[in-house]
């Protein structure tokens, strides 16, 4: 069975904000999930890893202290939605600085959507790498190089992302707008998105959404 | 399976509505147009979605088929209707039930309709047919694959069903004036698109010129089952009456549209795709201004403007509604459309702006729901303005718009004020400013409506409100210094993530943000519900509460086989009865 990246995004945003990430960050992780799947990614399954091993844990704690040098976590780890969304937003320092090196980050394939959003708004060219694994991107496709085995690490201790010329054109895969979700991570992020639901009270169904019953 | 633009995957910039600049009437200020009054007044025009699709089936001639209609004498079965247009085909497969009245349920909560329905992406096979007959009929509990575009379904009107049936099967017409008080033989309850249960994610069709502009897949899905619930009718009526039993005369036929359930979902969607609505109120307000600066117009064009009105006019007539609200808005629009014709009798002055002045003369006479009425109907003597403008009304992201982390909190703060400054002197701890709140419900995770001091929902607030969270923004930027890159001040306070890219959005997107409160003690969500359904083209507007409201869809349009030969543009407006010139 295969679902529509619209069904992935939507199911994926709720369960970001049932996990405790605020409306803003929720978007940022179905985005990711989204594109990742579009390139027949784990998004889905990494997200739901993610969700769970830092549930209800501050945010605060996962967020890159300072960004001039190396970005590490309060805690020690870097989430990877906040810190992808970080460097999004840092899209023009990080064009100057050319290089990031991002420590002990958490998922690092969840960050790669936020990367490809960079080099979408930049016109450049970007490589993130992580033990033997690189992924390079132009805004457009993606190129995997290295040990694929590596692609879904639940952490990489040294993530290094940066601007490469554009050189020959770029081998690419093309994403795709269907993609299979593994059922059991479907299950997880599901059981996330029900803590955005309200439970049904009878005022609110005969009160909340109007409709009739009659002809 | 299909590829995909990979930039759709990602945050696009707004796209830019064609503006004529060096003109001495500008376009309707965001302040004045994106009220909830007014937008609650919005009208049908020439932009509508579903007369964009109609005008388009008649210029490239599209066909039609009814490939299959394998119904039993108590209409139980399934039927195909394909529609060719130059490029490719699409197909309407529905399947037709014999619901008992006690199950007939427009909520979202029902679990059984009288027909349901899927738009296939070209001619289905044997095997397609099976797994939908397997799928559709069961709705939202169902599977759709990537060559479904459309999932809906639709319920008989109980009190025109019947009496239309058995008039045909004792081979008289049914009585108009029944007809035209309901105005519809069955309404759809939901008609679900882009990517629903499995279906097509808009991405896949959204490079075809033919399904380019917004909701081309459902309006059409709405046309086909238009025209199987009326072969449906006549079939039953033919079962029953057998050799006595007659179809539909035309006429009658004709004036039969669909019509359409409406709860909340609506208002959320549109406050969720703040760039997609502004393109329609701006391609709108753009058309409205065109026409408002030309300085002088041809005799024909006035004369066209009247037959219109006059149309327009005898659609008021009909328009019946039991809400209060509705009514009195009604009724003032009758009577603004009869002093309209007065002045149009005094002043039919042809140069100095004539719509401007017409406009302006309206603005400072008229009820809401005239003016509207009027904006819309000025465009309709001037296709060669306005109809290229459609093309503009879609947007193409799909992503969710990149924050430029750059942007000082300075450059943040002009904006907030700029469009939320009525915001920042509501008080929000009053609980007539933040009664309710909007929230997803358990059950079929339908988008609901509450009341924040009496219901258990606020820790389940869906981001629906704003001017709210505007104003919560404001008051957290206050102590920030003003050169501080938004970046920087995320990275600290990311609960203010989705509105920072909101205002993002906005400055760049005039129409996008509603200028009033949409968590209030008094809002209503009709208002939202009728701003969107005016650019389906939707008429007959009957809001059954605060929150909840039916409309036809098609009353007047030619059918398929008459869709070469008719009109396929200025339908939406009824005939004038005979005897009227």
């Amino acid at each position: 069975m295969s679902h529509s990246l619209n069904e992935i995004g939507g199911l994926c945003k709720r369960a970001a904000r049932g996990a405790g990430l605020p409306w803003g960050l929720a978007e940022e992780a179905a985005n990711a999930v989204r594109w990742l799947c579009a390139f027949d990614l784990p998004g889905p399954r990494l997200l739901a890893d993610r969700l769970e091993r830092f549930d209800g844990q501050p945010l605060g704690e996962l967020t890159p202290l300072a960004l001039d040098g190396p970005w590490r976590g309060g805690s020690g780890s870097l989430c990877p939605l906040i810190t992808g969304a970080t460097l999004s937003d840092w899209a023009r320092p990080f064009e100057a600085q050319q290089r990031i090196e991002l420590h002990d980050l958490r998922y690092p394939l969840l960050c790669c959507a936020f990367v490809a959003d960079v080099a979408h708004a930049l016109g450049r060219r970007i490589r993130i790498e992580w033990a033997g694994v690189s992924l390079s991107m132009d805004g457009g496709g993606l190129v995997v190089q290295g040990d694929r085995g590596h692609l879904d690490h639940d952490h990489a201790e040294r993530v290094r992302c940066c601007l490469v010329p554009a050189g020959l054109p770029l081998q690419i895969s093309s994403p795709r707008i269907r993609a299979s979700v593994d059922p059991a991570a479907w299950a997880r992020l599901a059981m996330f998105a029900e803590r955005t639901y309200a439970p049904a009270t009878e005022a609110s169904r005969r009160l909340g959404a109007g409709g009739a019953d009659d002809g | 399976m299909s590829g995909v633009d990979p930039t759709a995957l990602l945050g696009e910039p707004v796209p830019p509505v064609p503006v004529q600049t060096s003109r001495p009437i500008a376009r309707r200020d965001p302040a004045t147009v994106m009220r909830l009054s007014r937008l609650g007044a919005f009208h049908q025009s020439r932009l509508s979605f579903m007369r964009i699709l109609t005008r388009r089936m008649h210029r490239e001639r599209w066909t039609f088929s009814r490939m299959v209609f394998a119904v039993d004498a108590s209409g139980v079965g399934h039927a195909v209707y394909t529609v060719r247009t130059p490029q490719r085909s699409y197909s309407l497969v529905a399947f037709l039930h014999d619901l008992p009245d006690e199950q007939r349920s427009d909520r979202v909560i029902a679990e059984a309709w009288d027909a349901t329905f899927t738009l296939f992406d070209g001619v289905p096979e044997a095997g397609d047919i099976a797994r939908l007959s397997n799928n559709v009929p069961l709705q939202e509990a169902g599977r759709l694959e990537a060559t479904e575009l459309s999932l809906a379904r639709a319920n008989r009107s109980v009190r025109l069903w019947e009496h239309v049936i058995a008039s045909l099967a004792a081979g008289e017409q049914p009585s108009r004036e029944q007809i035209d008080a309901v105005g519809y033989l069955m309404r759809t309850t939901a008609v679900y698109g882009s990517g629903k249960f499995g279906a097509a994610d808009r991405e896949r069709v959204a490079d075809r010129e033919e399904l380019a502009a917004p909701f081309q897949v459902e309006m059409l899905t709405v046309y086909l089952i238009r025209t199987c619930v009326r072969d449906l009718a006549e079939h039953l009526a033919r079962s029953r009456g057998g050799a006595t039993s007659v179809p539909l005369a035309p006429d009658i036929a004709r004036s039969i549209g669909i019509g359409n359930s409406t709860g909340l979902g609506m208002a959320p969607f549109i406050l969720n795709h703040p760039v997609l609505f502004n393109n329609w109120i701006s391609v709108r307000e753009e058309a409205i201004a065109r026409v408002r600066n030309l300085e002088a117009i041809e005799a024909d064009r006035l004369a066209h403007f009247r037959r219109m009105l006059a149309r327009s006019m005898v659609c008021a007539t009909r328009w019946q509604s039991s809400h209060p609200v509705q009514q009195a808005k009604i009724d003032t629009l009758r009577q603004d459309l009869v002093r309209l014709g007065d002045r149009l009798a005094v002043d039919g002055s042809l140069d100095q702006h004539p719509w401007d002045r017409l406009y302006r003369w309206a603005e400072s006479t008229l009820g809401l729901e005239a003016q509207e009425c009027i904006a819309s109907l000025m465009l309709e003597p001037h296709p060669e303005l306005v109809d290229e403008l459609a093309d503009a009304m879609a947007c193409p992201g799909g992503g969710t718009a990149r924050i430029d982390g750059g942007m000082p909190l300075c450059e943040l703060s002009a904006i907030l004020a700029r469009v939320y400054g009525w915001a920042l002197s509501v008080d929000w701890q009053d609980p007539a400013h933040c009664a309710r709140a909007w929230y997803v419900s358990a059950e079929k995770q339908e988008p609901r409506l509450g009341e924040r001091f009496e219901e258990p929902i606020e820790p389940f607030e869906q981001p629906l409100a704003p001017a709210r969270d505007a104003a919560r923004l404001h008051a957290a930027l206050s102590s920030q210094a003003p050169d501080t890159p938004c970046a920087e001040f995320l990275l600290r306070h990311p609960e203010h993530r989705h509105t920072v890219r909101r205002l993002q959005v906005v400055a760049q997107a005039p129409y996008a943000e509603i200028r009033d409160n949409t968590i209030a003690a008094d809002v209503l969500p009709i208002d939202m519900l009728r701003a969107k359904l005016s650019f389906f083209g939707a008429t007959r507007f009957d809001p059954r509460s605060d929150r909840w409201v039916r409309i036809c869809l098609y009353g007047n349009a030619p059918y398929p086989e008459e869709l070469a030969e008719a009109d396929a543009d200025t339908w939406v407006y009824p005939p004038l009865p005979a005897g009227h010139a």
